[in-house]
């Protein structure tokens, strides 16, 4: 049973992250990550909060931090979620992780929609070409 | 984590639920949150069950209280939302879309997901926040408690009806019973008392002769009581059939007696209008002779 500790803890997390959001849709990216951090140390079970806070760190600039979050939510229940697992492969990948990259995209196929999983498979096709060049490239020299 | 800018907006800072900069994130908490989830829930079902049963007893209102539905503008965002997300999700499905970014997409759609998330758990929270007064609680349980006397006295009566039918079923086949039983005593008595009567004449052929009479009328009663035993069962059968299913025959009878009355004037009235046709054509006949004549 919701004691009403809980109950009052989700409603403001749901109140926070909802300022949060608009901050994010304004542009301000920092602050709003800051409301999506307080919003997850109210709620820490909701997954889509450490998505938005991995979002929002990302257009922050903060590309370790946000990895750390989309892998937070991936863990929490986000493992089924296409778009989270894609966009914690994109990040992985501007990092220079390629092989984690490349799992956390076969996720995302695996559990994408029939006509996002066609898109995600040629995103693979030429991931997996460029990787190739890299490795190539990094063989020569 | 990193938390550089001070907060002043959308909160004014006397109504900020939280310092940012003076509560630092904790680094333990993605651990706690992987634990939390990872605990075993209860049974959906069962647990739902549970609580009802609870709230039913429990002078607390539980969970399944309901309070105020989700008003008019919020189901109004939430659809919005809603529509935002299948349309941010329409991109995936355009091959022929140049532009699409697979990322600001992930982004979009994770972001409004859980703003209608965040919106849903609002409303379930509202709904489930509104708690009964002493008094609603009393009316509840009285409620109940009428509903459950009702219930009781149904059952009772169930149960009296059914075991009056068992009563009286006995009571049936005992009498049943007690007939033949009687019957047959009768009849063994009266063979006996003949066989002793015929053992009493004497031991001669002569003397057996009429024991052996005796007897075969006593066999012959036996019989006969039988015979009119299982005559008087098959008339009571037949009688309450004729009762039961059949209906009251005499009504039957005047019913049957009424159609075919009512036949036969039919019969009669059919052979009228051929009778009459047939004159009429008799009549057409000799007039049109007449005519020819002249």
């Amino acid at each position: 049973m919701m004691t009403n500790k809980i109950k009052l803890d989700k409603w403001q997390a749901a109140d926070t992250f909802k300022r949060g959001y608009s901050l994010f849709r304004c542009g301000q990216y920092d602050e709003a990550a800051n409301y999506f951090l307080m919003c997850i140390l109210l709620a820490p079970k909701e997954y889509l909060y450490w998505s938005s806070l991995g979002h929002a760190q990302r257009r922050g600039g903060n590309l370790n931090e946000a990895i750390e979050s989309y892998k937070a939510a991936v863990l929490i229940g986000g493992s089924k979620d296409s778009d989270l697992l894609f966009a914690l492969a994109e990040s992985l990948k501007e990092r220079g992780d390629n092989r984690p990259a490349f799992k956390a995209l076969k996720e995302a196929i695996l559990h994408a929609e029939p006509e996002f999983q066609t898109r995600l498979k040629m995103i693979k096709s030429g991931w997996y070409k460029e990787f190739k060049n890299l490795e190539s490239e990094r063989s020569e020299n | 984590m990193r938390i550089e800018r001070e907060i002043v907006q959308p909160y004014p800072p006397h109504t900020l639920p939280y310092n940012p900069e003076t509560i630092a994130p904790k680094p333990s908490a993605v651990i706690e949150a992987v634990q939390e989830a990872k605990k075993p829930q209860p049974a959906g079902m069962l647990s739902n069950l549970y609580n009802w049963f609870k709230n039913l007893f429990s002078e607390t209102p539980g969970e399944t209280e309901k309070g105020a539905p989700p008003t008019i503008v919020e189901q109004d965002r939430i659809s919005k939302h809603m529509h935002q997300i299948s349309q941010l999700q329409a991109h995936h499905k355009d091959m022929l879309d140049d532009t699409f970014d697979p990322l600001a997409l992930a982004t979009e759609i994770g972001l409004e997901k859980a703003w209608v998330k965040a919106q849903i758990d609002q409303i379930k929270i509202r709904e489930n926040q509104i708690e009964l007064n002493q008094e609603e609680l009393k009316q509840i349980h009285e409620a109940i408690q009428k509903i459950k006397g009702k219930i009781d006295e149904l059952m009772a009566k169930e149960n009296e009806n059914g075991r009056k039918a068992v009563i009286f079923g006995n009571l049936e086949v005992a009498s049943c019973a007690l007939i033949v039983a009687t019957l047959i005593v009768f009849s063994s008595v009266s063979l006996a008392s003949a066989l002793t009567s015929g053992a009493a004449i004497g031991p001669g052929l002569a003397a057996s002769l009429p024991a052996i009479k005796v007897t075969a009328e006593a066999l012959g009663m036996l019989a006969g009581g039988a015979s009119a035993l299982a005559k008087s069962v098959y008339k009571f059968k037949a009688n309450s059939y004729d009762a039961k299913i059949l209906g009251a025959r005499h009504k039957r009878q005047v019913g049957y007696s009424k159609s075919d009355d009512l036949i036969d004037r039919m019969k009669e009235a059919s052979e009228a209008v051929t009778a009459g046709y047939k004159n009429a054509a008799e009549l057409e006949k000799k007039k049109n002779e007449a005519i020819r004549s002249f």
